[in-house]
């Protein structure tokens, strides 16, 4: 057994009766101190009683080890101690504790974020086990449409979907003990008088054995229920169980209308579990079997070409990644049946396998450089933080230097001192962390809702074990960082001079030569930070001063889908201008109309066009926007030459569109493109395939502020059904949008009982929400470099007074000799502007530097924009005469003859 | 408890222990006795500090080895008297055999 063990028992042993062990050894000692005595007396020698004892408390001390916890109890005396040191200095352990506890709190903030985003796995057994399968490259195989999503990864473009036949053979594989197809989709549910939204996941009938998810109320899927003849059910999440139906128990069995069709909920799916997506939950599960019935209609698992199945596999154990990579591209090499067309050059088709353990990382892909960028504020903050405790600790220890003198001078070691001292900075980054724990939680939900403000983004954030690893380590990381180098330095005591009057000898001098290498460090710090907020704010300020090309004010939007409540084609064209003259009838409108798309809403349609007669044959890109009657005139976007589209433009009349002026510009060289035709793709099936231009309309933003207004064709809904699904309502009215829901809720369900109204808001609402990201940019990263400065000028304060303290004589000197005050007063601003300015020199090329790396989520302005970087530098070197302004005045005030008696 | 690492690494204070053990092996003395006892029968060679003495003292007897009581000294003092408890008695028969065997080995080295 190791010794230390061994006295760790013994300690153990002894504790329940130390005050009677620590008795009896002093009187056991005392009694070995008489018998020594009468022997020495007997031998005649009275001079040294205790000659050849020793140290009586040295021996005491060492025996006394046997059974106290000394560490422990110099830890304890020491917290004690310095509980008792930060009472006494308030406004010092305030300013400590709440920078700290922003600092801490703002990194584990986004460490939970983070947390949530990148690293958590998903509930469910065993998820590394999981592999998601995606691919890259060209297939050679059958391909009409695709849907999932697809990104970048490791440097290739990465897509997520395969046709039903591929997941079958994927899933047969021997390397995997089981795979689960799936795929996600928006429906319309009518359950108790209502109806909404909900989002669907079709997944085939083994995802809860896989997985080992358990029902939370009723039953969930087996392989048994993903047959075409089982009965039309639905597995419901819990969360959405919570939210519609408020944990009914009786809502398991009961029937709703999902798609117009009626559904049975099977059961609830277990607490926690919210399907394959971090952050897109579902809210309804169908057996994969059910996608004919109840998903869109480009869902076909009969067709070979329509690929929308995602793939989730189990690896077997002993399998290894590369194995599966070599049975998937057999597989895929086995269905490349299309020949080869030679003359494009094709990347040869490949499969990705990535770790599925947190499953399907979109949101990853979208907010890892957003969670790095603030990852690096709020490192930036917590290190300003530091500097600036480490030179207020500095300072303080310049003025403990008596004290620490006498300790050392009566025997304290020095490492005793160190320790006491580095116990003060660590009991501060326990405090600061404690009260950080409890603003994390808040902030993180902030920043978040900022950041995905528009869509409802379901992201499990919470401190869990793993971000409370992080913010212990940070805490100790940081109290060592701040807290080393005072200590180190105060306790460097040359003792004559220290105990003699506590005049500033030579290490005071050295110990202010460091707090000011550390404040400018400090000023540098801050200004990168400060700098990065500038970029941040003006980023903002631009976005809300473009013009979106249309007008924004007055204007009510709403999104209605009849896509799934039996509409198609003309009728559904129908559908929706009913709807439009139903609102625009309703009192306080204005006008109404209806476009495919929401404007400024990251959701856009393009196509390929050939413009009949064009300078140049070859393809071109263009938005498309289909329209109700009368939407330029509406939303105010102006028609330059030629007119609206009107009522009369309906299925049957000459098919007719209105381009911009981008449009114009761009493929017809400045020609006038009115009366010229157009059709989609490079080749046209008939006449009616050709549209006439009949207008120019000014340029409007599309899905974007931040993307360039790119050629757009506005053309009307009633002559092109197969361009519109969902259909967003605008609406200009001088009523507030709480005023009109019900009226307009009202009005459709008049018209659908079944169908819902979604998204109801006012377009500039819309516009905010789009800018989300860039707000919490703004927000955050502004009120971070704000608290720098005020840190910062905290900092400079503290050392400005302090410098002034110590040169007191000197200054009492100088005005002695009949310097004017005021020049006293400029000597300590421009001591302190200078400190700035060395901050700035080195702070300004940090941040050109840094700055770079913020070039995408930037708008407006460059990375190296003049203004951030004057008002970042300017805002310091006010800071910088603000902090020292009180002590200037101090200074100048100073009563020379006072201070020369003192001296 | 701690037998093999006390052997190997700290000789002196195993046979601080030992000596003690042995010192009480006829009955209860207190400490400055058992300093006493040392010294003389090394033949005033050996000189027990009490920096030492103490700390064995109270380990032995926080290892159960040792027992102790007040009592009252032959000159009328208060005086805490320690005797050997049946763990010690053993303790100390272990010593004493692989000392004799110990000192035998090294005599046989030294002599050859």
């Amino acid at each position: 057994m190791p010794e230390f063990i061994t006295s760790l028992l013994l300690k153990l042993k002894a504790l329940r009766h130390r005050t009677q062990l620590d008795r009896d050894l002093d009187d056991e000692l005392a009694f070995h101190l008489a018998m020594r005595e009468d022997k020495l007396r007997e031998s005649g020698d009275t001079t040294h009683p205790g000659k050849g004892f020793g140290n009586t408390t040295l021996i005491r001390e060492s025996t006394r080890e046997l059974w106290t916890f000394r560490s422990l109890e110099t830890l304890a005396a020491d917290i004690r101690y310095t509980l008792r040191t930060l009472r006494r200095s308030p406004v010092f352990t305030l300013v400590a504790i709440a920078s700290l506890a922003i600092g801490i709190g703002a990194n584990t903030a986004i460490f939970s974020l983070l947390d949530a985003v990148l690293l958590r796995s998903l509930p469910v057994r065993d998820p590394q086990q999981l592999r998601l399968i995606l691919w890259t490259g060209d297939p050679k195989a059958p391909l009409k449409s695709r849907s999932g999503y697809g990104t970048e990864l490791h440097g290739v473009h990465a897509n997520s979907s395969f046709s039903w036949s591929l997941y079958q053979q994927v899933a047969a594989l021997p390397q995997f003990s089981g795979a689960i197809g799936f795929a996600h989709a928006e429906s319309t549910v009518i359950a108790q008088g209502d109806s909404h939204y909900a989002a669907a996941l079709f997944a085939t009938g083994n995802i809860f054995a896989m997985l080992g998810v358990n029902p939370a109320a009723g039953r969930v899927f087996g392989p048994a229920d993903d047959r075409r003849s089982a009965p039309a059910a639905a597995v419901i999440s819990y969360n959405y169980w919570q939210r519609r139906w408020g944990l009914d128990p009786t809502v398991v069995g009961s029937t709703i209308t999902v798609n117009s069709r009626p559904v049975v909920i099977a059961g609830v799916s277990e607490f926690g579990f919210h399907g394959l997506e971090p952050g897109r939950d579902f809210d309804l599960l169908f057996p994969m079997s059910m996608v004919a019935d109840f998903g869109p209609k480009y869902y076909d698992i009969a067709d070979p070409g329509i690929w929308f199945v995602q793939i989730l596999g189990r690896l077997r154990p002993g399998v290894s990644d590369s194995e599966l990579r070599g049975a998937l591209l057999a597989v895929m090499r086995a269905a490349e049946t299309v020949p080869a067309k030679p003359e494009e050059a094709k990347q040869p088709w490949m499969p990705l396998v990535e770790p599925g353990s947190g499953g399907v990382q979109l949101m990853r892909y979208n907010a890892e450089i957003p969670l790095l960028i603030l990852a690096g504020a709020v490192l930036l903050l917590l290190l300003i933080a530091c500097t600036n405790l480490a030179s207020l600790l500095m300072a303080r220890g310049t003025g403990r230097r008596r004290e620490l003198a006498i300790r050392l001078s009566i025997g304290a070691s020095r490492f005793r001192l160190i320790r006491q001292l580095l116990t003060e900075s660590l009991v501060l980054s326990l405090a600061g962390a404690l009260a950080g724990l409890a603003i994390a939680p808040a902030l993180a939900h902030t920043a978040m809702s900022m950041a995905t403000a528009g869509e409802h983004v379901a992201l499990d954030i919470q401190l869990d074990s793993r971000v409370l690893l992080f913010t212990a380590a940070v805490t100790v990381l940081t109290g060592l960082l701040f807290g080393i180098m005072p200590a180190l330095r105060s306790t460097r005591i040359d003792l004559s001079p220290s105990l003699k009057d506590g005049a500033a000898g030579a290490t005071g001098a050295s110990q202010v030569n460091l707090s000011r290498a550390l404040l400018a460090g400090q000023v540098a710090l801050s200004t990168v930070l400060l700098t990065g907020a500038a970029l941040f704010v003006r980023t903002l300020d631009n976005l809300h001063h473009t013009e979106p090309g249309f007008n924004t004010r007055h204007l009510i939007i709403f999104t209605v889908n009849g896509t799934r409540s039996g509409y198609k084609d003309d009728r559904l064209t129908a559908f929706y201008q009913r709807v439009d003259l139903a609102v625009s009838h309703l009192p306080g409108v204005e006008s109404a109309t209806f476009s495919s798309e929401p404007l400024i809403a990251d959701s856009m349609s393009n196509s390929d066009v050939t413009i009949a007669g064009a300078p140049s044959a070859e393809r071109r890109m263009a938005n498309l926007m289909t329209v109700g009657p009368g939407f330029l005139s509406a939303l105010g976007i102006p028609v330059l030459v030629g007119r609206d589209l009107l009522d009369t433009d309906r299925a049957g009349a000459p098919r007719v569109a209105v381009v911009n002026r981008a449009f114009a510009r761009a493929y017809l060289a400045g020609q006038s493109p009115v009366g010229r035709e157009f059709y989609f793709g490079s080749t046209p099936k008939d006449a009616l395939d050709k549209m006439q231009i009949i207008a120019v309309c000014g340029d409007a933003k599309y899905d974007s502020l931040k993307r360039a207004i790119q050629p757009t064709v506005y053309m009307p809904a009633a002559q092109n059904a197969e361009w519109i699904s969902a259909a967003t309502f605008e609406v200009r009215t001088q009523a507030s949008p709480a005023a009109l829901a019900g009226a307009i809720r009202e009005a459709v369900s008049q018209i659908d009982r079944g169908v819902p109204v979604a998204d109801l808001r006012t377009q500039e609402e819309q516009i905010r929400l789009s800018l989300g990201m860039e707000r919490m940019f703004a927000i955050l990263v502004g009120s971070f470099g704000l608290l720098a400065a005020l840190l910062a000028a905290i900092g400079l304060y503290g050392l400005m007074a302090y410098s002034v303290q110590r040169r007191m004589p000197e200054i009492g000197v100088r005005l002695a000799l009949g310097a004017p005050p005021a020049g006293i007063r400029s000597m300590i601003l421009r001591d302190s502007l200078k400190l700035v300015a060395i901050g700035l020199a080195i702070g300004v090329p940090a941040a050109y530097a840094v700055t770079r790396i913020l070039r995408s989520a930037l708008f407006g302005v460059a990375p190296s924009d003049p203004v951030s970087f004057g008002a970042a530098s300017l805002l310091m070197l006010v800071v910088a005469l603000a902090a020292a302004w009180y002590p200037a005045r101090r200074a100048a005030r100073v009563d020379a003859i006072q201070v020369l008696k003192y001296e | 408890m701690g037998d093999k690492s006390e052997r190997s690494g700290a000789l002196l204070q195993g046979t601080l222990d030992m000596l003690v053990l042995k010192a009480l092996q006829r009955g209860p003395l207190h400490g400055y006795d058992i300093a006493e006892y040392i010294h003389q029968r090394s033949g005033e060679v050996l000189r027990v500090e009490e920096g030492a003495l103490y700390p064995a003292l109270h380990r032995l007897e926080l290892r159960g080895l040792l027992a102790s009581e007040w009592g009252v000294s032959t000159n009328n003092r208060r005086a805490k008297y320690y005797k050997l408890t049946a763990a010690g008695r053993k303790k100390l028969a272990d010593e004493s055999h692989s000392w004799s065997q110990l000192s035998f080995a090294i005599a046989r080295v030294m002599e050859s």
